[in-house]
């Protein structure tokens, strides 16, 4: 098992340096040109030569990019151009909004796919499968920034109304101990759940299929055949053998996810990554633009790695037969 | 054991009580807004120790017969009449929980194609393990594993608790075939139910696990029903036959009497199309297909393919009645025994 985790890791090296390489270029080609901005105000026409000298701007694209990659992996990440405030202070700052939204998306999502599928496969074609179907289509199509807007419109304006309420509703839940979970829970409901529901209605369909497929095999039948009770026929051996497609579905939507998450921050006005991100876009701050690229794109990796572990760890003939070429 | 004077009559000692009785079982199929006739009224009963064939072209019922006793009739299929009856137990009109203690306790099953029939991500001792804790209260995680595993020395297999713990993949079909084995008889089965469970091996490991699958008969001294295509099977393993058409029963009797003396002309049309060392007639294959259920022909399904049919058999269908002087022997046909 931990020969193949390291193989898919290797294997995923030329990936990130490629990325790397792309994400580099791309911000260099399309981002502000820092020396550019900075002798705006100056009229020595000798400025912009002297400002792209002091900022090794003047040296040749890979040796650039070489400099840059050993600031991000040495730590040393620079000053955001526009604010002066450390990229990594900023980074991390954003970091601390973003990463429980996104995991509590993640694992609120999971929860809810995976109810939702297995009940739809266990009932195909009932009542319960055909409004799950059509929620999910109507999750699928529905834009989050349209649903985050209305959800803000509904929550915060129509039935604080509605109820009298001085304060938008998700405050007006009880928090005697001053417990800060509960200050978080009143925080993160309403955007973990609008980022929440085009992964539930994606992965719950995702669900459906794999565990229907499975409920129809072989090994299903011996499982009845051997007087097991239905609930033990589809968690235990329905769900081992399906997980593994939603554990891919997941990890490749984990770049989908990122998109989501600057689309809820944008309308919920939270400060985190994707806020980050859309205002180093419109600076133009490269010092910003290319550490968070960096970032999302381990992040992408570091998740399809996870699948990867999590693939073999469900499926011992992938697990037992790689690893040996023999 | 004084011997009877007539070899053909039944030894003695009386009838035993049937551990597996069906009695005018149907099974109807309903698909796209059409029912067909998938089992047709068959009765059928098979008494301790005894091993009953099943046998029959492709598509007669002989699986969907056997779902049925199990209860796990797929997706479209119900039973519409008569009953089945197991150790006096009427499963039809027994509890969900009921059935699911019977499954695997007292009737077990072993399907044709051990490739998928077991969970490719369990190991196969903790799937032999599994049954067992199924049915027997109380057994431990650890004394169910270490049962789990002379099963497993029982069927055949050796070093058993290395095996144990290995995956389907890691394993041949015919060690896959005793694992499920071993879970078949792991809770002792007064009905052990083998449909094709030798069809998918290689000829030489067919042997072995027939044997393997007689000797765990012998030993729980269950019933056995087996369905198979091979005569060779039948001839080997058999107490009787019985042979479908078309969700019927055309013939029923001793094998060797069956084998020798068939009356139905579809069962000499499959003992026909057996290639034999021994003979040096051709072989002949029965031509024509069987009906499909939702085309049966009037009369006599076997009608349009048979050499003996006249105006009756297309007006009248034949009942299964005994035939001959052998007890037991049955044909449905109005030509039965009639010229080959
Ligand atoms: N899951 C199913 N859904 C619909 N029809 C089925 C299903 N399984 C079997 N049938 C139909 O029921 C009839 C009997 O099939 P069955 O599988 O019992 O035949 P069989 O005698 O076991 O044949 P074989 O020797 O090929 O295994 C066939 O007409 C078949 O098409
Ligand atoms: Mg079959």
């Amino acid at each position: 098992m931990w020969k193949y985790v390291a193989r898919r890791a290797l294997a995923s090296i030329p990936v990130l340096l490629l990325a790397s390489v792309l994400i580099f270029l791309l911000v260099r080609e399309f981002g502000a040109d820092p020396a550019r901005q900075r002798c705006q105000a100056s009229r020595d026409p000798q400025c912009l030569t002297r400002v792209r000298a002091e900022l090794g701007l003047d040296r040749s694209l890979p040796v650039q990019y070489l400099d840059e990659m050993k600031n991000f992996v040495t730590g040393q990440w620079g000053e955001s151009q526009r604010s002066d405030r450390d990229v990594s202070e900023l980074i991390g700052d954003a970091m601390r909004e973003t990463v429980p939204l996104a995991f509590w998306a993640v694992v609120v999502s999971l929860g809810a796919a995976v109810l939702v599928g297995v009940t739809s496969a266990r009932h195909p074609g009932s009542v319960r499968d055909h409004t799950f179907t059509v929620l999910a289509f109507a999750g699928i199509a529905m834009p989050t920034f349209w649903l985050g807007l209305l959800v803000i419109q509904l929550f915060t304006y129509e039935l604080q109304q509605l109820l009298g309420l001085s304060q938008p509703i998700f405050y007006s839940i009880p928090n005697p101990i001053g417990s800060g979970w509960v200050d978080s829970a009143r925080e993160l409901a309403l955007p973990v759940f609008v980022l929440s529901v085009q992964l539930i209605a994606g992965w719950s369909r995702y669900q459906r299929a794999a565990l229907s497929d499975e409920l129809h095999g072989d090994h299903i039948r011996t499982a009845r055949a051997k007087g097991l009770s239905e609930r033990r026929v589809v968690w235990k051996h329905g769900m081992r053998s399906s997980s593994t497609s939603l554990v891919t579905v997941v990890a490749i939507d984990a770049g989908a996810l990122i998109g989501g998450v600057v689309v809820t921050e944008r309308v919920f006005s939270r400060p985190g990554m994707g806020t980050l991100l859309l205002a180093a876009l419109r600076d133009g701050d490269t010092n910003v633009l290319i550490p968070w690229m960096l970032i999302a794109g381990i992040g992408v990796i570091l998740a399809n790695l996870a699948a990867d572990v999590a693939y073999a760890a469900l499926d011992p003939r992938v697990r037992l037969t790689s690893g040996n070429p023999t | 054991m004084t011997a009877p004077a007539l070899p053909d009559e039944p030894t003695a000692a009386g009838p035993a009580a049937p551990v597996l009785a069906l009695d005018g079982l149907s099974v109807v199929l309903a698909a796209r807004g059409r029912e067909a006739t998938i089992l047709d009224g068959v009765s059928l009963a098979l008494t301790p120790g005894e091993t009953v064939a099943l046998v029959g072209e492709s598509g007669a019922g002989k699986t969907v017969l056997a779902l049925a006793v199990m209860g796990l009739l797929p997706d479209g299929m119900r039973v519409t009449g008569g009953r089945i009856v197991l150790g006096g137990t009427d499963l039809l009109g027994a509890s969900a929980s009921a059935l699911r203690g019977a499954r695997g306790g007292a009737m077990a099953m072993i399907f044709q194609d051990p490739q998928s029939s077991l969970h490719p991500a369990f190991r196969v001792g903790a799937q032999v393990a599994e049954a067992i804790r199924t049915h027997q209260a109380g057994v431990s995680k650890a004394d169910a594993s270490a049962q789990a595993v002379e099963l497993l020395r029982r069927v055949g297999i050796p070093q058993a608790d290395a095996r144990a713990r290995d995956y389907p993949h890691q394993m041949s079909g015919g060690m896959r075939q005793r694992v499920m084995i071993a879970m078949a008889i792991a809770n002792r089965p007064r009905l052990l139910i083998a449909d094709e469970a030798t069809t998918a091996l290689d000829v030489t490991v067919q042997a072995q696990v027939l044997e393997v699958l007689k000797t765990a008969q012998q030993e729980t001294g269950a019933a056995m029903l087996v369905v198979t295509h091979d005569l060779g099977v039948v001839a080997s393993v058999a107490d009787r036959v019985v042979v479908m058409y078309a969700g019927r029963i055309a013939e029923s009797g001793p094998v060797d009497t069956v084998l020798t003396e068939p009356a139905h002309p579809y069962t000499r049309g499959l003992l026909a199309a057996v290639p034999r060392l021994d003979e040096a007639a051709p072989v002949q294959a029965i031509p024509g297909q069987p009906p499909s259920p939702f085309a049966r022909p009037s009369g006599c399904a076997f009608r349009t393919r048979c050499p003996l049919a006249d105006e009756r058999c297309e007006a009248e269908d034949p009942v299964l009645v005994a035939f001959g002087a052998d007890a037991g022997h049955a044909v449905a046909c109005h030509h039965a025994g009639g010229p080959a």
